[in-house]
């Protein structure tokens, strides 16, 4: 019998197949493990994007005050995006923190259509390396001013990456001008056009909550009442839920609004965990420990 | 019975649809070859969820210009190729059909050509979901091959009943290829009108010929059934379609895996750690990519391995040895078309068997605890063996389960590629007897 030169074909293409197969097991293990960890993981991160010309530290009056009203102490992250694309962190996530406050700020934090559009890619940077380091599967998103526009546009053009593993449960806007500081609805801009034409691409699950500021009956003194209004022609009849608030009084300012009492209750009572269930948590980790000392 | 197969088998061969089927996909096989290959560097490299791309780490290694000037050239190979496959299929359809009869069989591929094209233009221009440039319609592409063969057949058809006779010869002058046009005035005009005809039916109907959405329905019907006698009613369907050479609902089957289900699947296995007690074991779409076809390994890498090893006819044992490589990655449809098996009536049964058996033991084995359920992702470009290995998170047994399925095909397919050699044997003798004739005359 001749020999069958067609074995060293089969044989070479099955070498090839295991010299891909023990690569691709390791690869499949750790990428399944990562994937078991987001889904385990109770880590449901706030990220908050400040507004143009706002740095990482806008919003330090806000935090203190939201630490201070609740009982639990809120770890904060401040990722800043250069104009090249490169993150750099200050602060930590605390170990034991579930709801942590992750800020994000971009060198070039220019008004415009043109620099919304490439700091929502700068977002995208830092979203990507938060959610590859802190493995969550849910977060909330604020932004103040332009901070909100950012995140639309980082819904309709970004999020589809991420949407099988990671949900964003919420998005709350404050002052944010969907139609920049154009007082007539009918007279929409370019920017809004294109938010209301992706609308689509917004998760159906998200519930939004748009926070406007009455200084007096049109404006914030900034932004036009009716540009946040705007919110509605992008979300309404889009996402799950939609609600559009008006604060009044004496810090109802464009740019005092972060610091405003009433935008930090709401933000305790709709964008936060409910305080008791994280109590709750907090008891039974409290619980877990005591149990793992009695026993030793 | 082998002989009275081997007898039915030749029977059907010899019809005039089968003949020049058979020719044309044969011809059409290097246009196959350079799609699979590429399709297969496109899936694995110059896809974000390749395995390749995956493990090497193309994310980082591979910079942003070489990556997209690679999925450049992929992508376009792969649409020059299987992407206006239906053009090349309905020109050979017609020119081997005219040819049966002894007629002008170029100007009968061409006429085939515009009656495609203008099917395709109406079928973009009626979609709107669609891009809008007849190139890019579903009735050209590869997995929509059926049609464009019917076409070029019904084109050589028109020809038979209304053109004259003719003869190639080797020296063709200016004068004689227009007086070649001129006699086929007639049959061109025909089956222009008879295009224009379906044309506009395919445009006023909207039908949405062939496009995955048409299939919507069988398919989300198997993703969504978790009963496994449902599952293996409606692989026959999707195995008989591919068969044909509509390989639509196959391949949705096989890429799209985002079902409500299979995300609850998924979740309860990576909370748990493993797969055993999902809440949904008899997945349509678990069963078939992964059990069924095994990505093209149960029926298309199992007639090669044999085929290899027999040694028994030297130029499709060269087919053979060319798609070893892809078919082995999942990228079949080269040696689907080169063998053929598409449209092959000796791999009708097969094919719709292989699978049946396969899923049958799968779901026995799962539901005995034998092997866990597929529930993990799977990257492109796993080679088939291995796909419920990877979608398991690397259960052994079920490797070894994989393997087994493998061998049972193997032994299935041996006595059919016998009963094709036996055919292939019988036609020899006719065509040498019909060279004889011809020489004679």
């Amino acid at each position: 019998m001749h020999k069958n030169h067609n074995f060293k074909w089969l044989i070479l293409v099955l070498l090839l197949v295991v010299a891909l197969a023990i690569p691709g097991y390791f690869w499949m293990k750790k990428s399944n493990h990562a994937k078991a960890e987001r889904q385990k993981s109770l880590m449901s991160p706030v990220i908050m994007v400040p507004g143009s010309s706002a740095t990482t530290e806008r919003f330090n009056q806000l935090i203190d005050e939201l630490n201070q009203a609740t009982l639990n102490k809120h770890s904060v992250l401040k990722v800043n995006v250069s104009s090249t694309g490169k993150l750099s962190y200050k602060g930590t996530i605390a170990k034991n923190d579930l709801e942590p406050f992750i800020i994000v700020g971009f060198e070039n934090s220019k008004d415009g259509y043109s620099n919304i559009k490439k700091q929502a890619g700068w977002l995208d940077k830092a979203f990507d390396s938060l959610a590859h380091n802190y493995k969550f599967n849910n977060f909330k998103a604020f932004g103040h001013s332009n901070g909100g526009l950012i995140w639309t546009y980082w819904l309709e053009h970004y999020y589809a990456d991420y949407s099988n593993e990671i949900t964003m449960k919420r998005l709350m806007t404050l002052g944010t001008p969907y139609n920049f500081n154009e007082k007539n609805i009918n007279n929409k801009t370019q920017m809004l056009e294109t938010f209301i034409k992706n609308k689509k691409k917004i998760p159906k699950n998200l519930i939004v909550y748009s926070l406007s500021g009455g200084k007096n009956y049109e404006s914030d003194g900034i932004v036009p009442e009716s540009s946040v209004a705007a919110a509605k022609y992008i979300f309404q009849n889009q996402v799950k839920n939609y609600t559009a608030m008006t604060v009044t009084g004496a810090e109802a300012d464009h740019s005092d609004l972060p610091q405003n009492r009433q935008v930090i209750q709401v933000i305790q009572q709709y964008l936060l965990k409910p305080g008791n269930k994280q109590e709750k948590q907090l008891g039974q980790n409290k619980r877990k420990n005591r149990r793992k000392n009695i026993n030793k | 019975m082998i002989d009275s197969v081997t007898k039915f088998i030749l029977w059907v061969r010899q019809r005039s649809f089968f003949r020049a089927v058979q020719r044309t996909l044969v011809m059409l096989m290097p246009i196959a070859v350079l799609g699979s290959y590429f399709s297969l560097l496109h899936d694995s490299v110059f896809t974000p969820d390749g395995i390749i791309y995956n493990i090497f780490n193309l994310d980082v290694i591979m910079s942003d210009h070489v990556w997209y000037g690679g999925a450049f050239v992929c992508q376009g190979m792969v649409q020059v190729t299987f992407g206006v496959f239906g053009v090349y299929a309905a020109y050979f359809a017609a020119h081997y059909t005219a040819r049966l009869y002894q007629k002008d069989s170029t100007m009968a591929g061409m006429t085939a050509v515009i009656a495609i094209l203008f099917c395709a233009y109406a079928n973009t221009v009626g979609n709107v979901s669609e891009q809008q440039s007849p190139f890019s319609s579903s009735l050209l592409r590869v997995n929509g091959v059926f049609i464009a063969l019917l076409i070029g057949y019904g084109v050589g058809q028109v020809f038979h009943w209304l053109g004259n006779d003719y003869a190639p010869v080797r020296y063709e002058h200016a004068q004689r290829i227009q007086r070649r046009s001129w006699n086929a005035l007639i049959p061109i005009s025909v089956s222009i009108g008879i295009s224009i005809i379906l044309g506009v039916l395919i445009y006023e109907l909207q039908i949405k010929m062939l496009n995955s959405g048409s299939f919507k329905l069988l398919v989300r019907r198997i993703q969504g059934t978790n009963n496994l006698g449902e599952v293996l009613l409606l692989s026959v369907v999707v195995m008989f379609l591919s068969w044909l050479g509509i390989g639509y609902p196959l391949n949705s089957l096989s890429t799209s895996i985002n079902s409500g289900y299979t995300a609850d699947n998924l979740t309860y296995a990576l909370q748990r750690g493993n797969s055993w007690n999902v809440p949904y074991k008899f997945l349509g779409s678990s069963l078939i990519n992964t059990y069924g076809t095994m990505g093209g390994a149960s029926i298309v890498l199992a007639v090669i391995v044999i085929v290899l090893l027999r040694k028994e006819h030297k130029e499709i044992e060269s087919i053979a040895q060319i798609n070893l490589l892809p078919v082995a990655f999942t990228s079949v449809l080269g040696f689907a078309v080169g063998m053929p098996i598409i449209l092959n009536p000796l791999f009708m049964l097969p094919m719709i068997i292989i699978p049946l058996i396969n899923m049958t033991l799968a779901a026995g084995a799962i539901a005995v605890h034998f092997i866990p359920v597929c529930v993990y992702p799977v990257l492109k470009g796993t080679p088939g063996i291995l796909i419920a290995f990877f979608g398991t998170n690397g259960n052994w047994t079920t490797l070894l389960f994989s393997l087994l399925l493998f061998v049972i095909d193997v032994l299935i397919l041996i006595p059919i590629i016998r009963i094709g050699e036996k055919v292939e044997l019988n036609l020899e003798k006719e065509n040498r007897r019909n060279d004889l004739n011809a020489q004679k005359s």
